[in-house]
């Protein structure tokens, strides 16, 4: 409950404050948000087959983010930024659908 | 023929293994791993709940999350930093193009003034000269100084974007025929010298001179010529009555003398000419004859006309 609590507070956090990203970090936001979407979809689904774990849901979360930035930065270096950010976002997309599937099955159970 | 057979105990499937991972297990190993850790402790007796300072720190860094996400999604529905960066190069473009045009104009201008000079230094015969010097005096090739008027256009409702209180290319020709029939000898709008082919035109919202854009919301009209003469003609002729129209749609006006006005020389022309088309059909071109652009100096009695036919031009 508490990691969902804090979540609310900060999505409000942000939108009241709406701080500038710098433009450093503005590449990374796409993919970090695709991140976020996997992660909140796999805590979804573990909170419906009811193994939900505070810490698991905020490790895969802080991580999946830091994880899919600094792919996407080394990409950048290596001059593939573009193709590893569609290699993340290949690969996070499939685990989301998959992920949402589930979370269909276990809500409506068909 | 011979079957590959897998070995035993290793899947047929085996190199790929990523792919596996992607498809089939979708959701976080860490998951299952907690759900076992927290059975474990149930059965042990141990407490399954977490400490206060865990908690803690998962909910700040959980309000740190959300901000980020949200902060990230906030800021992706902002326009796309790449299209701006389009467009500021674009526009870098134009500015450098632009001052581009700028030196080149000067250094026709300079050259211009080489080609004077060599011309007086040369052969010419005096009379020619004068005619030669009173030519570009008219049709403004020459940067002329001298006493003059300066009448200044100001937009008015500058917050709103009503058309009808802004400066408009018709308003700024009128005073500028209105000078020219007040005896004007040189007149310069916006620091665009007006030759016998200026046109002053609107493109959109900004007014062009010869397709140099004015800048806004001042427009300043300056005509050289003997200052009283010119504002006594002025005063006489439809002009004031024209200001006071406009004033009514809030365009502020004013008409000073200045006893030193420079113009600059105007733009160099492209030499127009006349060519007789095969089939004659009578009708006079619309370009004019080089020795024809000599001909038109803007005295008091034809300079209005010349002046409104290359309004019109541009209207």
């Amino acid at each position: 409950m508490i990691p969902v609590i804090g979540l609310v507070v900060g999505v409000i956090a942000g939108l009241i404050l709406q701080p500038t990203v710098p433009v450093v970090l503005q590449p990374y936001l796409p993919i970090a948000v695709v991140a976020a979407l996997d992660a909140l979809a796999g805590g979804l689904r573990a909170a419906l087959e009811g193994m939900f774990d505070d810490r698991v849901f905020l490790t895969s979360f802080l991580f999946n983010i830091l994880i899919a930035a600094f792919i996407v930065f080394l990409g950048d270096q290596l001059g593939v930024g573009s193709q590893l950010s569609t290699a993340v976002v290949v690969v996070l997309g499939i685990r989301i659908f998959s992920n949402a599937a589930s979370i269909r099955r276990n809500i409506f159970k068909a | 023929m011979k079957q590959t057979v897998p070995e035993p105990g290793r899947r047929p499937d085996a190199s790929m293994t990523l792919l596996n991972e992607v498809m089939r297990r979708p959701l976080d190993p860490g998951y299952a791993d907690a759900a076992r850790r927290r059975a474990r402790r149930a059965a042990a007796g141990e407490p399954t709940e977490p400490r206060v300072p865990a908690l803690v720190v998962a909910m700040l860094v959980a309000v740190g999350l959300g901000l980020v996400v949200t902060v990230a999604v906030v800021h992706l529905r902002a326009p796309q930093p790449a299209v701006t960066q389009a467009r500021s190069v674009l526009a870098d473009q134009v500015a450098e193009r632009s001052m581009q045009v700028e030196e080149l104009t000067d250094r026709s201008v300079a050259l211009a003034a080489e080609v004077d000079r060599l011309e007086r230094a040369g052969t010419l015969p005096s009379s020619l000269r004068e005619t030669n010097d009173l030519d570009k005096l008219a049709n403004g090739t020459t940067a002329v100084s001298g006493p003059g008027v300066v009448i200044t256009l100001t937009d008015g409702g500058l917050a709103g974007d009503d058309r009808d209180q802004r400066v408009w290319d018709t308003d700024l020709q009128f005073v500028v025929n209105a000078l020219w029939a007040s005896g004007a000898e040189a007149v310069a709008v916006g620091g665009e010298r007006l030759t016998a082919v200026s046109a002053i035109r609107s493109a959109g919202d900004a007014i062009l001179v010869d397709l140099q854009p004015l800048n806004g919301p001042s427009y300043q009209v300056e005509a050289i010529g003997d200052t009283e003469d010119l504002q006594v003609e002025f005063a006489r002729s439809s002009g004031p009555a024209f200001l006071q129209v406009l004033t009514t749609h809030g365009i502020e006006s004013s008409v000073q003398g200045a006893d030193e006005l420079s113009l600059p020389a105007g733009r160099p022309q492209t030499l127009r000419f006349a060519t007789s088309p095969a089939t004659d059909t009578g009708s006079p071109g619309p370009t004019g004859t080089p020795g024809e652009t000599s001909s038109r100096a803007p005295d008091p009695g034809t300079g209005g006309n010349d002046q409104d036919d290359t309004a019109k031009d541009g209207a």
